[in-house]
């Protein structure tokens, strides 16, 4: 449903479920979180894969390549973080309080692991800073009624949120030796946040599978979000909530409005 | 430098950049503190209610950085109706400034701040921004000035395609947004904040302002067998 002010688009059905608006839609792109400003992504396909794997110093070579044809724009964006500027030296806090534990903090966790009864595994884990599939996260997207939106559109989006956390679905059978081998591997829910890196955060585009809902797992993904944005000192968390999501956020601790703060919105006047 | 001219008192060397670089993050600090803000949504106030601590600049330079667009207009000469900076700070600043390796500015004294107005956008570049942090001289508001910096951003919000542009707005600032085109939102959503608070000052909860905020327990992995 796209109003004709707005290119946002997102919402409007009432499958709409555990969404902080706007619902995301089409492809999706990992994020860095802890890395800063100096790790790029480039993108490389493989078997018809859309992955990011993070390239460190070889920006130049693959990152121009890929977005040459998606953003110019972004250009500022990207010199402001490598270009001397001599009189605003950057340099990055030391975050002291997440160095001992920075590796767990960005591994994958386990949430749930069941036994089916034909013997394999499924496992439901959390990744604060996994790739996601593009594809997937369309599917995804689809499944919870949300309108189609550019898949460039929300690459790009990904690319730049501060962090994009997600829930996937892992099967995995054991072999005759012990091991376990991984034979499915399927996105069930993401949650992503734009930030300044030091004061705010908006989270956005918050779902999960319709099949995997009433379990706990939104609430994970947001409080896990919450928890990495408060522990890297960002202390103004916002979201813009749907009616029927706005009591599942309050439950995990936001208020409405708080002492008079409202959120504005532009309208175009043509 | 060009004049902003057209409705309002005609301010003669004014300039309106979106270099960050032309931001002096000293000057920020004031300017936003003399307008009651410290970057921080729930400041802690003094009793007179002013800020009890401006933000601080390291950390006001890195959201600058990490800021999609920067819009600052800048003044060539003394502010009319006076100054927003105390002269212990200017004094201070004036001493950063000569002790700074890189400072352009070679330690010459300037006796008067040049930053006017100042407004940032955050960003995902594509589909979402925010505004943050608008704040003009107290001495030269309700001139258009804020709305300059506004519009400014807004095109250059829309330069890259983003549409969806919101700003969390105060009482106090919603006429001035409301003016430049900001509404509810069409979609009807709620705005909300995290505000979850802790009694108890420990490795569970952190101070930002007046509010000390629970932080949700790490996620362990569970075993489930059945």
């Amino acid at each position: 449903m796209m109003t004709s002010a707005t290119s946002r688009a997102y919402l409007g059905t009432s499958c709409l479920i555990w969404s902080s608006r706007p619902p995301c839609q089409g492809a999706c792109f990992i994020q860095s979180s802890k890395r800063g400003i100096n790790s790029f992504y480039q993108v490389s396909g493989t078997n018809s894969q859309n992955f990011l794997i993070p390239t460190f110093g070889s920006y130049k070579k693959g990152l121009y390549r890929r977005r040459s044809k998606v953003i110019a724009h972004s250009w500022d964006s990207l010199r402001s973080g490598f270009v001397k500027q001599p009189s605003t030296i950057v340099t990055e806090p030391k975050d002291e309080e997440l160095s001992d534990d920075t590796a767990a903090h960005d591994a994958e966790v386990v949430i749930i692991e069941k036994l089916q009864p034909d013997g394999t595994m499924e496992k439901i884990v959390f990744s604060p800073n996994e790739g996601v599939d593009i594809q997937e996260l369309e599917r995804l997207c689809l499944k919870v009624g949300w309108p189609k939106r550019a898949p460039s559109k929300v690459e790009t989006a990904l690319k730049n949120s501060f962090m994009v956390a997600s829930l996937c679905l892992i099967k995995e059978i054991s072999q005759p030796d012990g091991s376990s081998v991984e034979v499915k591997r399927e996105l069930i829910g993401m949650a992503r946040a734009t930030s300044d890196h030091v004061f705010n955060a908006t989270i956005w585009d918050v779902l999960v599978d319709p099949l995997y809902q009433g379990q706990g797992l939104g609430k994970a993904l947001v409080e896990q979000m919450i928890r990495a944005l408060l522990r890297r000192n960002i202390g103004n968390i916002t979201l813009f909530a749907d009616s029927q999501v706005v009591d599942f956020y309050k439950n995990l601790g936001f208020e409405p409005d708080p002492e008079g703060i409202k959120g504005m919105f532009w309208y175009p006047r043509f | 430098m060009a004049s902003l001219s057209g409705g309002g008192v005609l301010l003669p060397q004014t300039s309106i950049s979106v270099k960050k670089d032309a931001v002096d993050v000293e000057e920020l600090s004031a300017l936003l503190a003399a307008t009651g803000q410290n970057c921080l949504r729930f400041p802690v106030l003094r009793a007179d209610g002013s800020l009890a601590e401006p933000v601080d600049t390291s950390k006001l330079r890195l959201a600058l950085q990490h800021s999609t667009v920067v819009v600052s207009i800048h003044l060539r000469g003394p502010i009319p109706g006076g100054d927003y900076m105390l002269r212990e700070e200017r004094e201070q600043q004036e001493e950063t400034r000569k002790n700074t390796a890189f400072s352009l500015r070679l330690g010459r004294a300037r006796a008067f701040p040049s930053l006017i107005a100042f407004g940032r956008a955050i960003s995902d570049h594509s589909l979402t921004a925010s505004i943050h942090d608008m704040a003009v001289a107290p001495s030269l508001q309700r001139q258009g000035i804020g709305r300059r910096v506004l519009e400014r951003l807004l095109r250059e919000l829309g330069r890259r395609g983003i549409s969806d542009i919101s700003a969390l707005t105060t009482t106090e600032q919603r006429p001035f947004f409301a003016a430049c085109g900001f509404g509810d939102d069409e979609l009807n959503s709620t705005t909300m904040l995290y505000t979850r608070g802790s009694l108890s000052a420990d490795n569970n909860s952190m101070e930002f302002g007046r509010k000390r905020l629970l932080v949700p327990v790490a996620l362990k992995s569970v075993h489930v067998h059945n």
